[in-house]
């Protein structure tokens, strides 16, 4: 054997070792796993069971006495997985808490390549109730890592306690974090209401108002609710305003809909835009005409918008885009068709002609031959699909008629 | 009862010879016995007279192949280590991620889907069903009928109960002719477009004119979603919607997708056939060692096209997804970075490990070579028109790491492929091969394609959990045998790729669906 063949043998054999080590690790990592998981699960469950009958005083004795039987470590991972529910998660911090205190408030300390360390004890001593976790959870919104910020937000919106909003309030305020996410964790709090949101809405950033005017929709109804979307629908800033406009999709009162109906002739496109699709939402019939008025809109995300919100409409969307069957405009001729043919009107009117006898299909054909004309040769065509050769040609012939 | 496919075992059918190759093996046998001494003469002349400085030449080789050997699997090192690195992180993010809040916020962006099909007749319905299941708040689904010939439009016409509509829409992309379009009675976010053929991005191009919200996913007819695909992709773009511009994810690969659509996690099993595994695992690679360190370092290369997001107004700068390409998907990637990087508008294409989707891969070996030769040649296509990207400093690490890295591992790899073959027959017939160092060569190989399988497998495991420990190790014990297995056919089809790009082919190639066992018998 000569040295290279040596040496290659001497490589083949290094690499056979790792090949084989690195088998051996992924399934004796993912078997553990599997075992872990199971003896989790079947904690979880129990501790839900026992959750769900009453309370007993010698509960937490008794989960202790199941729970111990997991290492630190598994326990730890379960109870900062957001697969784990929050009851159950709470146990399990209260449990890690009694039996690991000093373990856990190490890792809370931010350190070298210690951040999910870090963000399992963050969610452990928050649920478990350690007294100065929610001053802990604004210390890692502030964190340089993102991870952790965004376990913070996180776990302040799961903790729900008044000075949980407040903190999430000031995160969204200073844009310590991705604002979408922190507004998402105070969409889903009880009881959030505007004093809370206050500081939001008095920023001079409109980006801050913004958030503040959309977190807004989650409390309408109220009177002050409303005062303050009302208020937010004359900001100078155009995205606020816009933000009004959305939130006012959930209230009745005849204040947003006489602004909504102001709204729709607002000089930025994304206000039009919000106000077509809040009075869709709402139902607003009255203001059916002015919605059907921006289907001829200069944006074409608004045209798009208010031809949905007269879907919505219904019987009123149809009433109000007649007009617009003859419009100069070509998308709002063709968009006016469309709803009708989407609010099945089309059909109703083709199926009444198609079965007329005696000419009384005349009238229906009549009503018939604007909307084909807007709608365009395969639009026409189309009408009279469902139908057989000759009853769609005999439409098609009264209504060529009756135009 | 388990469902029994009429798909062979693919050893089976590749080791059941035709009966005009029997007759030629045969003949050419019989052949070689009678006349093998004057044969073994004639080569003795002709070694003798080559000998010398063949042998040099041929030593020469050899050592550019290792060099080059060498080079790439010290890249692919490299990049497992990143890979790693960026996996643990996606995994534990995943982990703490508020899904369930995220699932029914409101300030969830909402997402166009667009699914472009043809000729995807069995896996349609089942891949449909799975896009409108998306635990997302608010998602519409365009599937785009690129000229189907197989019956697809009429599966899903009975399939979601279809209504043909006019649907007024503003073209931002030139696109063939539409044929029809039609909503779904059962549920409106459905719209199916009908239209001539023109390719995948001439459909995707389509899509994007009849969709209404700002985020494009574009996915492929001939896959099946997981229900929180969608939301595991929008989770990261929402993060930081002004820079993250696109992001893709780890699909899967089966012969059958649809069998997978309500597997739990932890409980899916791999193909019994080797072929799908050794597929399995070089989508493993592809996607764990390869495309999360490029998301990690900053040059995503490729989104996928079975599951690519996109900023909307991202695509209408760059002008739609270009029909000149063979596929659309990388060309797509290049055109982004190449704007971003040169107007330094600092947007991110992420990759994530997470396995959102199982897509159809190839049952038979030709319908494989006829995939991977297009995915060859759509390669070179991309990094020769990109090709100003090359070492331009400009263009910071894509530029500088990623276009030299395709160049290195896709481009060229062809050529030192065949070299090497060549060299093996040329070594035998002159003599001067050392059949041991041959074989200890090809045990290392062996073992390196091992060890960057189960780095993948891990990545992947630790991530998602999905497979059974059983389907875990087959994989495993399956790889090093890659080499001898799979890699041959890749090689040809990685020649006949380059081939077609020098031709200047440009059609798709698509290989024909797996065959599937019949209903009725499924019920039996």
């Amino acid at each position: 054997m000569n040295g290279r063949t040596i040496t290659l043998a001497v490589v083949l054999g290094g690499l056979v070792l790792i090949w084989a080590g690195s088998f051996a690790y992924v399934m004796v990592t993912r078997a553990i796993y599997d075992v872990q998981r199971r003896v989790v699960n079947a904690s979880e469950r129990r501790t839900r069971r026992r959750l769900a009958s009453a309370a007993r005083a010698d509960d937490e004795v008794d989960v202790d006495r199941m729970l111990r039987r997991l290492r630190v470590a598994t326990l730890l991972h379960a109870a900062a997985n957001t697969s784990t529910p929050t009851p159950v998660a709470r146990v399990f911090s209260r449990h890690l808490l009694r039996r690991a205190e000093q373990h856990i408030r190490k890792l809370l300390v931010p350190r070298t390549g210690g951040r999910w360390q870090r963000v399992a004890a963050l969610r452990v001593a928050a649920l478990g109730g350690l007294p100065h976790a929610p001053a802990l959870l604004v210390d890692a919104i502030h964190s340089p890592d993102e991870d952790v910020q965004a376990a913070g937000v996180r776990i302040l919106g799961e903790l729900g306690t008044a000075d949980a909003q407040r903190a999430l309030v000031e995160t969204l305020k200073d844009g310590a974090f991705a604002r979408s996410r922190v507004a998402a964790q105070l969409e889903g709090q009880q009881q959030l209401s505007v004093e809370t949101l206050r500081p939001l809405l008095e920023d001079p950033e409109p980006v801050v108002r913004y958030w503040g005017v959309k977190l807004l929709e989650h409390a309408s109804g109220d009177p002050s609710v409303t005062d303050a979307l009302l208020a937010a629908a004359a900001d100078d800033d155009a995205s606020v305003r816009a933000g009004a406009a959305a939130s006012l999709s959930r209230d009745p009162s005849d204040r947003a809909t006489a602004t909504l109906i102001a709204l729709l002739v607002d000089g930025a496109a994304q206000v039009r835009l919000h106000a077509a699709r809040s009075i869709g939402r709402r139902g607003t019939a009255p203001a059916a005409p002015q919605v059907a008025s921006l289907l001829s809109d200069r944006d074409w995300w608004v045209r798009t918008a208010a031809k949905r919100a007269l879907e919505s409409l219904g019987t009123d969307g149809v009433r109000a885009v007649l007009p617009h069957l003859e419009a100069n405009d070509g998308f709002a001729r063709n968009g006016a068709a469309e709803i009708l043919q989407n609010l099945g009107v089309v059909r109703a009117l083709v199926d009444r002609v198609a079965g007329s006898t005696n000419g009384d299909g005349e009238a229906a054909a009549g009503e018939l031959a604007p909307i084909l004309a807007a709608g365009g040769t395969r639009f026409a065509s189309l009408a009279v699909e469902h139908l057989d050769h000759d009853d769609g040609t005999r439409v098609h012939a009264l209504v060529e008629r009756a135009s | 009862m388990k469902p029994q496919t009429s798909v062979r075992p693919v050893w089976r059918r590749a080791l059941r010879p035709r009966p005009v190759v029997q007759v030629v093996l045969v003949i050419a046998t019989a052949a070689a016995i009678v006349w093998w001494p004057s044969i073994d003469a004639a080569n003795d002349r002709a070694r003798a007279a080559v000998g010398g400085t063949a042998a040099e030449t041929l030593g020469w080789v050899v050592t550019a192949c290792l060099v080059y050997l060498v080079l790439v699997y010290a890249l692919y090192a490299v990049l497992v280590v990143f890979a790693g690195i960026e996996g643990a992180a996606r995994a534990r993010q995943h982990a703490s991620e508020d899904f369930e809040t995220l699932e029914q916020s409101r300030f969830t962006i909402p997402v166009s889907i667009i699914a472009a099909v043809y000729n995807e007749q069995p896996v349609v319905v089942a891949s449909t069903t799975s896009l409108l299941r998306q635990s997302y708040p608010e998602h519409e689904v365009i599937i785009v009928d690129d000229g189907s010939t197989d019956g697809t439009f009429e599966t899903l016409r009975a399939a979601f109960d279809l209504e043909a509509r006019e649907v007024f829409f503003r073209q931002s992309f030139e696109t063939r002719a539409i044929t029809g379009v039609y909503r779904s009675r059962t549920d409106p976010r459905l719209i199916v477009v009908r239209k001539l053929n023109g390719g995948k991005a001439d459909s995707l191009n389509c899509g994007i004119n009849f969709s209404r919200y700002r985020y494009i996913l574009g996915v492929d007819g001939d896959t099946v979603y997981r229900r929180d695909a969608l939301l595991n992709g929008m989770r990261v773009a929402m993060l930081d919607p002004a820079r993250v511009v696109a992001v893709t994810s780890h699909v899967a690969i089966s012969v059958h997708p649809e069998q997978q659509l309500d597997v739990p996690v932890g409980r899916r099993s791999v193909d019994h056939s080797l072929l799908s595994n050794f597929q399995h695992l070089d989508y493993l690679r592809s996607f764990m060692n390869n495309r999360l360190a490029w998301s990690r370092l900053g040059f995503m290369l490729c989104t996928v096209g079975a599951f690519h997001i996109w900023r909307r107004d991202v695509i209408e700068q760059v002008g739609g997804f270009s029909p000149d390409f063979t596929c659309e998907d990388i060309e797509m990637t290049f055109r982004v970075h190449e704007l971003s990087l040169r107007e330094k508008r600092g947007w991110q294409i992420l990759s994530l490990a997470d396995t959102v989707a199982t897509t159809e891969g190839p049952a038979t070996i030709r319908p494989l070579i006829k995939q991977r030769a297009r995915w060859q040649r759509v390669i070179m296509e991309t990094v020769w028109h990109y090709r100003m990207m090359f070492l331009n400093p400009r263009y910071g690490s894509v530029g500088l790491i990623g276009v030299p890295f395709y160049l290195i591992t896709e481009v060229i790899a062809p050529v030192f492929e065949v070299l090497a073959v060549l060299v093996i027959l040329f070594g035998l017939w002159l003599g001067v091969l050392d059949v041991t160092q041959f074989l200890l060569a090809l045990g290392i190989m062996c073992a390196a394609t091992g060890i960057l399988s189960n780095t993948a497998v891990l990545i992947d495991d630790r991530t998602s959990r999905s497979h059974r420990l059983s389907s875990l190790m087959r994989l495993m014990l399956v790889a090093p045998l890659d080499l001898f297995l799979y890699r041959p056919l890749l090689v040809w089809a990685r020649v006949r790729g380059t081939w077609d790009f020098a031709r200047g082919r440009r059609d798709w190639d698509k290989f024909e669906r797996n065959v599937r066992a019949d209903p009725a018998e499924l019920g039996a």
